[in-house]
């Protein structure tokens, strides 16, 4: 060996030299011990460009609403009102209501479980997001004001139910949380009696409700026809987030615990685990209705969503899984790597499994909100016509 | 990487203090001066620093090439230390910081930590060091990591300016294996570095 042949002290400090290289690999394997599985340069081959996005910030909602009564048209709301007509998909603009001061929409809600619905939203001034402005329908091309709201009530958000729309008025505060107090909309007509009084709901985007039920953070309420009941018997042990229900009705309840579905309006219950990134932020159903796919809960998190498989009036499976991880899954097995280096790094606040997707002709499509600094907005997968996981452009 | 920091300066200052050797004092020879010019002694060291583009060149697969890296150029920094052992064999150590944007807007980050064994043919002033460094890197995607051995031959030519300092360019072609589990996803990545940047001989 060369060094060896090296006279002297300078031969001790080349071999040190060369321990002192070893033990730098050494200590660097022992720093960054742990190898995640996940192959990164096999991961990297999967990356798309991604598109231009038109649909930023923060999407409340989205669901199909047919306010003209001619045909489904797919509504969101991300501050502003957005929809894709029948024929088009790409999202465009729709005309705010004419008022002496800006507009913004903070939540939007329609009156069906089957996508056939009126379209209602709430309006608070620009300036401030915070002032409560009105509740108008939309007919398609015009906006019209529900009638016999009181003069200085305050509404923080309006909800999506069946027969009516779910209107949340805050009454009063604890601590820095707000309470509210349920009221309905049923056609134009707000019908100002009280129908619950939810307490303060943490940091979620609480009060929420879907079809016949409503959900605090503590409480699952049920329309019994005339007002709301108390449920119990979900097995909850954790918080409430948020509340879905499918076509039939069916209740499908996301709480810090689990997701508690019931398909006997609310006599009895199962409960499921997922497994995603906490704070859990949202709950979807997607319904593929072919009688022999397989349907899907969609529960998304601080870092991507996962998905609960089984069947939409039937039974579910107890535990998540990631998607596309297996050939029954939301996405192909070829999207997951995809998914892997996009969707799952970033937080989705709420994610949305929507059916006969007319606009692009897949039989479903996917939509996730992203609240992210570099990646915000409104990301969606279609399974036929772009496999993958993009921005919406 | 606050930690990865540390690390880094540590190993260097461990490599450094190795070499580190006294020129006066009892034992020391007395200054003989010579008639003839060389441009290396057994025994000069120098620290280089190196920046410059990093090219990914393509990942060989389980099933062949795959030009379509998904990887932008990105960019690397190199900070070594070498010392010759004899007129023309160098031995010393490198780091490199090393980075790739990818089509997804990610980045991949590198850091491999070499030893490097350098042969140094002189023409004048005129040096041409070929290199081969062999170490580890770790790698960082998102948040995926991995630690990988690491190889890079190099080439370049510098321009002895006087004494001290040397300036020149260098083109080093890195190898970064990735084995996993399942051997589908294995993956060695080949980059190429073109740099520039100066030595600093004392």
């Amino acid at each position: 060996m060369r060094i060896s042949r090296i006279n002297g002290r300078k031969n001790n400090r080349y071999i040190f030299t060369l321990i002192a290289a070893l033990s730098t690999s050494v200590a660097a394997l022992a720093l960054f011990g742990g190898c995640s599985v996940t192959p990164i340069f096999a991961t990297i081959e999967t990356e798309i460009p991604l598109a231009t996005p038109t649909v930023l910030g923060k999407i409340s909602e989205l669901f199909w609403a047919n306010p003209s009564a001619s045909a489904r048209e797919l509504y969101l709301t991300n501050g502003k009102l957005k929809r894709k007509t029948a024929t088009s998909n790409s999202w465009a603009d729709v005309p705010l209501p004419a008022s002496t001061t800006a507009l913004r929409v903070t939540s939007i809600a329609t009156d069906t479980l089957d996508g056939n619905g009126s379209l209602y939203a709430l309006f608070v001034n620009e300036s401030d997001w915070t002032v409560f402005n009105s509740i108008q329908r939309f007919d398609g091309s015009a906006w019209t004001p529900v009638t016999g709201i009181p003069e200085g009530t305050s509404i923080g958000k309006i909800g999506s139910g069946n027969g009516r729309i779910y209107v949340f008025v805050k009454t009063g505060s604890s601590g820095s949380k707000l309470i509210y107090s349920v009221s309905t909309v049923t056609g134009t007509v707000y019908d100002a009696a009280s129908l619950a009084t939810l307490q303060p709901s943490g940091n979620v985007d609480l009060p929420a409700s879907s079809g016949d039920y409503v959900v605090s953070s503590d409480t699952v309420f049920h329309w019994n026809g005339s007002g709301l009941t108390t449920l119990t018997g979900t097995g909850n042990t954790g918080t409430y987030i948020s509340v879905t229900t499918d076509v039939s009705g069916n209740p499908y309840v996301l709480s810090t615990s689990g997701v508690y579905v019931s398909n006997d309006a609310g006599t009895t219950w199962t409960s499921h685990g997922y497994s995603v990134s906490s704070p859990v932020q949202s709950i979807s159903v997607l319904d593929q209705t072919s009688a022999t796919a397989t349907d899907f809960i969609l529960v998304s998190g601080l870092t991507g969503y996962c998905e609960i498989t089984g069947t939409v009036g039937g039974t579910w499976a107890a535990s998540s899984q990631v998607p596309g991880i297996s050939a029954t899954s939301s996405i192909s097995t070829s999207a997951n790597a995809q998914y892997t280096s996009s969707l799952a790094l970033y937080c989705v606040d709420r994610i949305f499994g929507v059916t006969n997707h007319t606009p692009s002709g897949d039989t479903y499509v996917i939509y996730a909100s992203v609240r992210n600094d570099t990646f915000d907005g409104l990301w969606g997968y279609y399974p036929e016509t772009r496999a993958n996981w993009n921005r919406e452009s | 990487m606050k930690r990865s920091i540390i690390f880094i300066c540590m190993a260097l200052i461990c490599v450094s203090a190795s070499f580190a050797q006294p020129k006066t004092g009892k034992g020391s020879k007395p200054h003989v001066a010579t008639k003839e010019y060389e441009a290396i002694r057994k025994g000069d060291q120098f620290i280089n620093i190196m920046g410059g583009p990093l090219f990914p060149m393509f990942t060989m697969t389980p099933n062949g090439l795959n030009t379509d890296t998904r990887m932008n150029i990105g960019g690397t920094l190199n900070i070594g230390y070498s010392t010759f052992l004899t007129k023309e064999f160098a031995l010393g150590g490198m780091v490199n910081f090393s980075f790739n944007s990818t089509t997804g807007q990610n980045i991949f980050f590198f850091l491999p930590v070499y030893l490097q064994a350098t042969y140094e043919f002189s023409i004048s002033r005129i040096h041409i060091p070929v290199s081969l460094c062999a170490g580890g890197a770790f790698q960082t995607y998102n948040s995926f990591n991995y630690f990988s051995p690491a190889v890079k031959p190099e080439i370049g030519v510098f321009y002895q300016y006087n004494s001290d300092w040397s300036f020149g360019i260098d083109a080093g072609w890195t190898l970064l294996p990735q084995w996993y589990a399942d051997e589908s996803k294995n993956r060695v990545g080949n980059f190429l570095s073109l740099t520039a940047g100066f030595r600093y001989h004392f």
